[in-house]
């Protein structure tokens, strides 16, 4: 089938293909690039500045414990944790490409960071103390409970939960002689929750208390449940490892920001199965990382203003300088490649002998692109580029009596004839080639102190005026503009 | 603020012209005499140099007054008695040598009395001088070689550049 065939039978098709063939160039070369696996690119290395996910692993949480009865000084016999679980500690930060931290770390981190918070709760909490030893339970209970959750709000679970748990405990016991006996059993539950391990002590508490403990205790042997802290997103940085162990199995809540991910490995005979099984299925819910993002270039206009002196290096009367006012322009395009403009309005002096009879104002043009170094305070460039010069008229004589007589003075043509002995050079225009070194310091916030030096040689001159080579100094203020 | 002093300077140093150029010994020069320079005190004429130097380079006037002698000021407008160009003016460091332009035909008055007679430049047309101190001293060349010591001192006023009324 011919195309134009084609075209009249599925004109929208046609438009289509085309589109698509447009469409193709401009497609980014990545999005037909195959995927790379994690282990293919840990192989490869991790470049430099490479961004690893912090992975903050909270201490495990063993309801085993929960099993365990208490001898009367309150005290269980202690059992290791999982040696899946240890393994798992080994195994995962082996990705190069995470930055975990152990549980150990984790709490130390978290007690610095809540410092001021954790000593402020830990004074109500000495005061609710104070007040359950002296009997003052109505006003120990609203202490204790400020003190808790406070603690909790600075991650207090992770760095003492055995503190906390007597705590918790504590307030059980207070809410039990203040009659409110189903706070006691929550408190009692929560403090289990906090720390499998605790017990009251039976040869020393009040028996309905123990009694209470224990039907707590056997409620959360049956189903021990998931703790509340397991199913909250973590707003922080980076993702956060909560875990407990279960007579049967590990869980671990990965938490983050975005939410929680529950995942579960059963145990087996061989606990190194279970900690690499368990190690790969949560590396597989974390980020891999990322490369450090290339610096992005912004682009900035600098506009400064000041003084400019210029001199012509190649001058008929000997040394000849120019002053006057000056700006310029400078905007860096892309990075360390910039473009520069510059304009400086001056006018002469003199020359030594006063061969000129009368100042030449100049004005100094340079546009040109160039190259640059941006530091914390010192920007360098220099530039290559073109110069345009327009030169006022230029009245010169070398004759004595034609510079101290003037045309009314009626002086005798022999000493001076002015058609003959002042030759007077019409404005001209004169472009060239130029280089243009320039500094700028940063002094405070936006503002600069720039200097500028550039130099050019003429290529074409409307008007020849022997004046050649000008060489133009500046300095001034300047601003960043944007 | 400390910063500001230097910044100040900069810019006044930055707006200062550059080297100007070299104008020593230009102005207003009167002729002197030494109290035992008879010769010179019982002249004719006193001599009044404007001069104006450009580098290497010299121009002016030089006026000449009836002298009237020892306490008198000569150097009045109506004392003039001739105005002669420089020409061939040439400076080097505290030297200045120049000629006459026309020593015969002093250009001013235009009306001659009896006076101011129109007399020539009396012969003497180059000038050798150099700065000494405050004055410049040297000599003036007359013909058949003779020379005539001659001083000057700093006079008032800017130079003049018309020989005829001002």
């Amino acid at each position: 089938m011919s195309l134009g065939r084609a075209a009249r039978r599925w004109p929208w098709r046609l438009l289509l293909a085309l589109a698509a063939l447009s469409a193709a160039p401009a497609t980014t070369p990545a999005a037909f690039a195959q995927p790379i696996s994690d282990a293919r690119r840990l192989q490869g290395g991790l470049p430099p500045r490479f961004q690893r996910p912090l992975v903050q692993i909270y201490p495990l949480l063993d309801q085993r414990l929960l099993s365990l009865k208490g001898d009367e000084a309150g005290q269980i016999q202690p059992e290791p944790p999982p040696e899946a679980w240890a393994r798992f500690l080994e195994a995962l930060p082996r990705a190069i490409n995470l930055n975990v931290t152990a549980p150990q770390a984790t709490a130390r981190r978290l007690a610095q960071r809540g410092q001021r918070g954790i000593e402020i709760a830990q004074r109500t909490l000495k005061a609710a103390y104070l007040d359950y030893k002296e009997v003052r339970l109505e006003a120990a209970l609203p202490r204790f409970e400020a003190a808790i959750a406070g603690l909790l709000a600075w991650r207090y679970d992770a760095v003492a939960p055995a503190a906390l748990a007597h705590a918790l405990l504590t307030l059980g016991l207070a809410a039990r002689e203040a009659q409110h006996p189903e706070a006691a059993r929550r408190a009692f539950e929560r403090a289990l929750q906090m720390d499998p391990a605790i017990r009251l002590r039976a040869g020393y508490d009040h028996p309905e208390a123990v009694a209470a403990f224990e039907d707590a205790r056997a409620r959360l042997l049956t189903a021990p449940p998931r703790p509340e802290r397991f199913n909250l997103a973590e707003v922080g940085e980076g993702f956060t490892l909560r875990a407990r162990a279960l007579p049967d199995r590990l869980e671990i809540a990965i938490q983050s920001p975005s939410g929680v991910q529950l995942i579960e490995q059963p145990f087996s005979d061989d606990p190194e199965d279970d900690a690499s099984r368990l190690a790969s299925r949560v590396y597989a819910c974390l980020p891999f990382g990322r490369a450090p993002k290339a610096p992005r270039h912004r682009r900035r206009l600098y506009l400064d203003g000041g003084f400019s002196a210029l001199g012509f290096l190649k001058s008929p009367v000997g040394p000849l300088y120019s002053m006057g006012a000056g700006m310029g322009l400078m905007w860096n395009l892309a990075p360390n490649v910039g473009l520069s403009a510059s304009a400086a309005l001056t006018n002469s002096g003199r020359d030594e002998a006063e061969d000129l009879r009368a100042d030449i104002p100049t004005l100094a043009l340079f546009f040109g692109p160039g190259v640059y170094h941006r530091g914390t305070r010192l920007r360098l460039s220099g530039q290559l580029g073109g110069a345009l010069t327009i030169m006022g008229e230029v009245e010169r004589t070398t004759n004595a009596a034609c510079k101290y007589f003037s045309a009314e003075d009626a002086i005798p043509k022999a000493l001076c004839d002015p058609e003959i002995d002042i030759e007077q050079i019409p404005m001209g225009l004169s472009t060239g080639a130029a280089l243009q070194l320039e500094a700028a310091l940063r002094v405070v916030d936006e503002i600069y102190l720039t200097g500028r030096l550039s130099a050019a040689a003429f290529i074409f001159e409307s008007q020849d005026n022997g004046l050649d080579y000008p060489a133009l100094a500046y300095f001034g203020l300047g601003y960043r503009l944007f | 603020m400390r910063r500001l002093p230097a910044l100040g300077l900069l810019a006044l140093a930055s707006t200062t012209p550059s080297c100007g150029p070299e104008r020593d010994l230009s102005g207003v020069w009167q002729q002197i005499c030494a109290e035992e320079d008879a010769a010179c005190l019982a002249a004719p004429y006193r001599y009044e140099l404007h001069l104006g130097r450009y580098g290497d380079d010299l121009s002016g006037l030089m006026i000449r007054y009836v002298n009237l002698g020892v306490g008198g000021d000569s150097f009045q407008k109506p004392l003039e008695c001739g105005c002669f160009f420089l020409q061939g003016g040439r400076a080097d460091g505290d030297a200045l040598y120049f000629s006459l332009f026309q020593p015969d035909a002093p250009g001013a008055p235009e009306h001659p009395s009896e006076d101011c007679p129109r007399v020539p430049g009396e012969g003497c047309a180059g000038f050798a001088l150099r700065g000494e101190g405050d004055l410049l001293v040297g000599e003036r060349r007359c013909e058949q070689g003779q020379s005539q010591a001659i001083t000057f001192e700093p006079g008032r006023g800017s130079p003049r550049t018309r020989c005829g009324q001002q």
